[in-house]
């Protein structure tokens, strides 16, 4: 399973892009790098800065990998 | 943690540009940490002129590519609550790397606005105490990227390498 949490500095991105992009598409990154969502987190975040796609691609990427070694769990412990 | 003179480089960049770029290109820069690398070409050093933007998703590429084979090789190891905790000194890596990878965004474009640069904008010794601020920036960033000791080093391209010897050359050696 993906983890629980964000990190502060990708959830600090987010609410500086609301602005940009509004609170739906904020939310939906989140929920994308939450499930590690790698391919979402890149087609909704096109329209933030170069440096802000770059932190939260590796958020989702952590995520993904992360999720991928608690297949068949129901959560992580 | 974004690396003091990191945070130094991009407050001269600000300066110099309200002190003497046109408006047009102030508002440009007031955001040029995060986006002032887009698809815009720059000369970044003699006879280099290179895609900022294209340079840094290379370097990104590659280091997206080292941390999914070294995690990759951990799962097939450990799974679960092993895995979380045998990859967090990775994550932790990684994330120092990606911080490092969008500064050099930032101080690739400072370098091109250093090359740039005329007299009129900028006197010679501004401008070198300018390059060692970026200079010193962008060594930062490098020797985070060429840092083995948890992931595999990311190759620094030779672009890197000639914007790093065209800021000695600008800084009046060093």
């Amino acid at each position: 399973m993906p983890p629980t949490t964000v990190d502060t500095e990708v959830v600090s991105i987010l609410i500086r892009a609301v602005a940009t992009i509004g609170e739906e598409v904020a939310i939906a990154i989140l929920g994308a790098i939450k499930g590690g969502d790698v391919n979402t987190v890149e087609q909704l975040s096109k329209q933030l800065p170069d440096a802000e796609q770059i932190r939260l691609r590796d958020e989702a990427l952590i995520a993904s990998q992360r999720a991928k070694a608690h297949v068949g769990e129901s959560a992580p412990t | 943690v974004i690396p003091a003179s990191v945070r130094r480089f991009v407050a001269f960049v600000l300066v110099l540009a309200v002190a003497s770029a046109p408006a047009s290109l102030v508002a440009g820069l007031g955001g040029i940490a995060l986006t002032g690398c887009g698809a815009t070409q720059h000369q970044v050093a003699a006879g280099v002129i290179v895609s900022t933007g294209t340079l840094v998703g290379g370097i990104h590429r590659t280091h997206q590519q080292l941390y999914t084979a070294a995690t990759d090789n951990l799962r097939a190891r450990v799974q679960g609550a092993d895995y979380d905790r045998e990859v967090a000194p990775i994550d932790e890596a990684f994330r120092k790397r990606s911080r490092a990878i969008q500064a050099l965004s930032s101080v690739l474009y400072a370098a091109a606005y250093l090359n740039d640069a005329t007299p009129a904008e900028a006197t010679p010794a501004a401008r070198a105490a300018a390059a060692r601020q970026v200079l010193e920036a962008l060594r930062d960033v490098t020797q985070v990227l060429a840092d083995g000791s948890v992931l595999p080093a990311v190759p620094i391209p030779p672009e890197v390498l000639a914007v790093e010897n065209a800021l000695v050359a600008l800084a009046g050696g060093h």
